[in-house]
């Protein structure tokens, strides 16, 4: 496996800690006086989600993590399994419910999600930025309130909730940003 | 054929305002010292020989049959000037250090290093603060200069006396303050990253900080006390480190030593040996008169006056 030195760290990178993969969140250079350099660096266990502080030497090298991250169609689930698919081999992999945690809430079938695996097993999985999702319960729409800046919430047709606006009717289409959770407008069927 | 750059991908990066800021600061600085009579040289950037600090990295440029440096402080070269003259100098000019990159690290920046003869390190303490006093005149309120003992600072802002400390008390300090440390740090590298990362983040934002007799391992260039303690200092304004001082070293076989101390240390952490400056030995050996130096960062105080966060936000074209 590669290794990285601290000169090559950046947001993103994926790196082996104690036998857990990792990626970079923050990278600060910083160097006392005519001192040793160091590197203060944010990283997220791609395991467990912890967020860790970690403190290296400049030039230190450190291995890098056996992880990729694959593009793959999500096919269903059965409760127990999620499953993905890989577009151009066909193959199939299967992350249980913890592993695609968060996630699940925005899938129905057909997206294109970025699956980590770590040694060929899902590690984690992110939604589309963007999905577009059916309302299949919320209060009526007050009609023509466009500028109070009112919400109200909605429950998708995946039955994740999310606020939206007061003028935004049952049964509408709405894209959602799956970072943060929010609505960012109606689609036009 | 290369793709052009983006339309815009010419121009500079600093302002109007950051341009001007840094013509006015460097008459400024000029202005005090002619009031000082204080002389402007000028030294070589291209050097042949470089400095032997473990923790500085020269960068090399070809010069015909040869390998040769940039320099990355000019002081070598005006300690020579030094031991000829015997007189006041000061040069404003561009360094360049290897690997430094960023939020306060530019690998090449603006220092400005001066050296008074026959001044002890405590008068030169007060210069630096009256320097800097008139540079940040009707652009920063500074509160009351605060002087400290290395000992001391350690002592009010980490709970511990360094020279007593332990392995222990470095690494509760750093628990304490959140930082884990990837390997096993030697007690230096524990001094040198909570001074950094845990004191200087405690000073008031308004306050130039002096802080001055430092551990002998710490001596670089500095004459070391009857108490063995290095006759350094350093100013932080606020929680930004921006000048480092001494009371110059004059004894050529102590300076030697430790230009080989540094070797061994260079070889240790996989670096390679640097040729050590036979000159700036001999200059020593002619005879360097007493005085005190110190080299100021440029471009940090002027990210003060303007209040901007990063180094290269204060650099007309800063690299990629």
């Amino acid at each position: 496996m590669a290794s990285y030195n601290t000169n090559e760290f950046r947001a993103g990178l994926k790196l082996n800690l104690d036998g857990d993969p990792y990626a970079i969140i923050e990278n600060e250079f910083v160097k006392p006086g005519k001192g040793q350099a160091f590197n203060r660096v944010k990283l997220r266990n791609l395991k467990t989600g912890r967020v860790v502080d970690r403190t290296f030497k400049s030039g230190e090298s450190v291995e890098g993590a056996d992880v990729l991250d694959i593009d793959m169609q999500y096919l269903y689930n059965d409760g127990d399994q999620w499953h993905f698919m890989e577009p151009n081999s066909y193959e199939q992999y299967a992350a249980s419910k913890a592993t695609v945690g968060d996630a699940a809430q925005w899938l129905k079938g057909q997206e294109t999600c970025c699956v980590t695996l770590l040694d060929g097993e899902p590690l984690g999985v992110t939604a589309p930025n963007f999905v577009e999702l059916q309302i299949t319960q919320t209060d009526p729409g007050v009609r023509g309130d466009t500028a109070t800046g009112g919400t109200k919430p909605a429950t998708l047709e995946t039955g994740a909730i999310v606020k939206v606006p007061l003028f935004i009717e049952q049964g509408e289409v709405l894209r959602i940003d799956t970072r943060t959770a929010e609505y960012v407008s109606r689609v036009k069927e | 054929m290369n793709k052009l750059p983006k339309h815009s991908d010419w121009k500079p990066l600093v302002s109007q305002q950051g341009l001007e800021a840094r013509a006015f600061l460097n008459a400024q600085i000029r202005k005090f010292f002619a009031a000082r009579n204080v002389l402007e040289v000028e030294t070589p950037i291209i050097n042949f020989f470089t400095v032997t600090d473990p923790h500085i990295d020269s960068i090399s440029v070809n010069k015909v049959k040869h390998v040769a440096f940039l320099h990355t402080s000019p002081e070598y070269a005006m300690k020579r000037l030094l031991a000829d003259f015997k007189r006041d100098i000061y040069q404003l000019c561009k360094v360049f250090r290897a690997a430094e990159v960023g939020k306060y690290h530019h690998p090449e920046f603006t220092m400005l290093e001066w050296y008074r003869v026959g001044w002890s390190y405590q008068d030169l303490i007060h210069e630096v603060d009256e320097l800097i006093a008139s540079l940040l005149q009707n652009k920063i309120n500074l509160s009351q200069t605060k002087i400290f003992t290395y000992q001391d600072i350690f002592i009010d802002y980490c709970g511990f006396d360094p020279w007593q400390a332990k392995q222990l008390d470095y690494s509760h300090a750093c628990d304490r303050a959140g930082i884990s440390p990837s390997t096993k740090l030697s007690n230096q590298e524990y001094q040198e990253l909570l001074l950094d990362q845990v004191i200087a983040q405690q000073l008031p934002k308004d306050r130039l900080t002096f802080i001055y007799d430092y551990p002998a391992q710490q001596a670089a260039l500095a004459k070391l006390n009857s108490a063995g303690m290095a006759e350094r200092f350093e100013l932080y304004l606020g929680n930004i480190e921006l000048a480092n001082g001494f009371q110059e070293l004059t004894n050529a076989q102590e300076q030697l030593a430790r230009f080989e101390a540094d070797n061994q240390m260079r070889q240790k952490s996989g670096k390679e040996k640097v040729v050590i400056d036979k000159k700036f030995i001999a200059a020593l050996k002619a005879g360097l008169p007493y005085s005190a130096g110190v080299a100021l960062g440029v471009d940090r105080l002027l990210m003060l006056i303007l209040g901007i966060a990063e180094i290269r936000d204060v650099l007309v074209f800063p690299h990629g």
